[in-house]
């Protein structure tokens, strides 16, 4: 019986996951509440948040697991750098005194600024906390694990076998061979940001041919036994924190892509730019497919989990769950670094004798919007606040005629996807919502797919292979079936795939009743749902930030609970 | 009292971490760069971080 908060930070993503007694109880991304995206200083805020949403202390914590080793970091920080000296010359002092400046006095840090006893603070090895928050998250009671990032220590690739409450580790591919960083270079290279650009990748390799192999065989080895290896000439992550890849790159590929310019797909600049985004994604599945096939051959195990920032690759995890061999896979919803939190917390509380969690039925794992509060304030604003007698049925005729509307419900998503507590929904039939959506609301790159929400049992309909364990927290993608595809434009990428969400009374009930009344309204159980944030924004996580978002961007209604909020005089 | 203590405490098992792993060579290494960290801390020059300072380091 044991209170163990987990703790992920100082990198990227920085998150506080509390689980007692075996039970998941919180789980909170830092940037909900600091308001800057991708915030990785030590989540303090989240941690105190997770602590009162149980009504804990400080005091109270049995454990406190950080994510990482932070010597072990130091130690590779340091072999590395002088590895690859003279060239990282000019990143050394930085990269040293970020280390010794900090990071490495982090369970310091976290036991001063939490208030809690020094000896309480541990550390977990960051691909074991990656593989922890898969393995005993997912409804699995044995399989394979992998976890595949830029580099956690030392490791950026490891293979698990989990069963029950164990994991042991099978193997691993050490830093600098990394897929991750492969994949963030190549973004830097597109003219996208590191650590939030690989989805615009994603997306834009759709809209491009992998014509590009001969180039990217000499950046990429992949062998037989599911390994692989960079060829280091083309990058200097280990040199260059700028950019990631060197000058040999740019005369293998051409020039880099600048960063900010409006993309043109029709021009031939861009569709080569498409082309080497669409290699890029080839090349990152075949190798996790060689991964993932290791792992079934080495583990002979049915199931697969995944995490780690690759894990996010939705197009990748679509391929693996086809063509690998196994029966099941599961990513864990938020399989980058803001995880390792989560998976943290597990261990920490597996080692102090609680049982394995149940598997997660729904990410809302956040802090719950407060309806009250919101009524107050948008009164205050000078907003029109209306409550519904059947909020469900009002959404669904707001969307089917076209309206773009907000809506909260409950406590907020873990991880990076919203998926139906802090959504935006609107019509999936309607291609001018989608283009007022991209243009008006989210300012993104034209190229960018939203994605459906469709109700579970309704979903083999519309989708193809749609029912998985991995559709529930999207993060996977199915063909929209042939049939639907012209009706699904607003929902369909340029492929004919879509990252759809299956929905269940469990999982959102709110957002299920929405999709229900749509069946009545345009004859389809689905809405086009898209993350509740303007563009660099984090998801919005409480009632004063949903107001800020209804003030500022043009959408039609917010919805908080039963409220219907709307801008124009009470 | 307890924040010194506790940086103390790190200290020790950053140095029992290198030597027990036979990174000999690397501790004179260790102790001029933490020196050269705390200077660097003084100076204010970690005010800014690249992108795959995070990722890396």
């Amino acid at each position: 019986m044991a209170a163990v908060l987990g703790i992920s930070g100082e990198y990227h993503d920085a998150a506080a996951a509390l689980v007692v007694d075996g039970v998941i109880v919180a789980a909170v991304q830092e940037e909900r509440l600091s308001r800057v995206k991708n915030d990785a200083r030590l989540p303090i805020d989240a941690a105190r948040a997770c602590l009162a949403h149980a009504g804990l202390a400080a005091g109270d914590l049995d454990r406190v697991v950080f994510y990482e080793e932070p010597i072990e970091k130091l130690e590779r920080v340091m072999v590395s750098t002088l590895c690859a000296f003279p060239r990282s010359l000019r990143q050394f002092p930085r990269a040293i005194g970020a280390q010794l400046g900090g990071k490495v006095w982090v369970l310091d840090r976290i036991a001063e600024r939490l208030g809690v006893a020094r000896d309480k603070v541990t550390s977990t090895a960051h691909h074991r906390a990656h593989a922890a928050s898969a393995f005993f998250t997912s409804p699995y009671p044995r399989a394979a694990v992998l976890t595949v990032d830029g580099v956690g220590e030392a490791t950026s690739t490891a293979l698990w076998h989990g069963v029950d409450g164990e994991l042991r580790e099978l193997g691993r591919i050490e830093y600098p061979h990394s897929l991750g960083l492969l994949y963030a270079g190549l973004t830097a290279y597109l003219g996208f940001e590191v650590n939030e650009g690989e989805y615009k990748v994603m997306g834009l390799a759709a809209h491009g041919q992998p014509r590009l192999r001969d180039e990217l065989d000499k950046v990429i080895r992949l062998h037989d036994d599911g390994t692989f290896e960079l060829e280091l000439s083309y990058f200097a992550h280990f040199a260059d924190a700028e950019l990631g890849f060197g000058p040999v790159l740019e005369q293998l590929l051409g020039p880099r892509r600048p960063a900010h310019l409006a993309w043109e797909l029709e021009t031939d600049r861009d569709r080569r730019y498409a082309d080497i985004a669409a290699t890029l994604q080839q090349v990152t599945e075949e190798a996790l497919l060689g991964l993932a096939r290791e792992a079934r051959r080495r583990t002979g195990e049915a199931c697969l989990c995944l995490a780690g920032g690759v894990a996010l690759n939705a197009v990748a995890n679509a391929r693996i769950a086809r063509e690998a061999g196994f029966e099941r896979v599961f990513v864990h919803p938020a399989a980058g670094d803001a995880g390792g939190a989560l998976g943290a917390a597990i261990l920490g509380s597996l080692e102090l004798g609680d049982r394995r969690p149940a598997g997660l039925a729904s990410a809302a794992l956040g802090l719950p919007i407060d309806v009250g509060l919101a009524s107050a304030l948008a009164g205050e604003l000078g907003l029109r606040v209306r409550p519904s007698g059947d909020i469900a049925t009002e959404v669904a005729t707001r969307v089917a005629e076209g309206q773009i509307v907000a809506f909260c419900q409950g406590r907020f998503e873990w991880g990076p996807r919203a998926l139906g507590q802090r959504s935006i929904l609107a019509n999936p039939a309607d291609p001018a919502s989608r283009e007022r959506l991209n243009r008006a609301i989210k300012r993104r790159e034209p190229f960018r797919p939203f994605a459906p929400a469709v109700l579970r049992e309704h979903a083999a309909r519309f989708f193809v292979g749609a029912d998985s364990d991995m559709t529930p927290f999207m993060t996977t993608v199915c063909p929209v079936a042939e049939p639907y595809r012209d009706r699904l434009a607003a929902v369909r990428h340029v492929d004919d795939s879509a990252r759809v969400q299956l929905v269940t009374e469990g999982s959102a009930p709110e957002l299920a009743a929405v999709l229900t009344a749509l069946d009545r309204t345009i004859g389809m159980p689905i809405a086009l749902n898209t993350s509740l944030n303007g563009a660099g924004e984090p998801i919005v996580a409480n009632e004063i930030d949903a107001l800020g978002f209804l003030m500022s961007h043009p959408i039609d209604a917010l919805v908080v609970g039963d409220l219907v909020i709307t801008r124009g005089a009470a | 009292m307890s924040r010194l203590g506790n940086r103390l405490r790190t200290v020790g098992r950053i140095l029992r971490h290198f030597t027990s792993r036979q990174r000999w060579f690397l501790v004179p290494l260790l102790l001029v760069l933490l020196l050269a960290g705390l200077l660097l801390l003084a100076t204010g020059g970690l005010s800014y971080v690249a992108p795959f300072l995070y990722s890396i380091f």
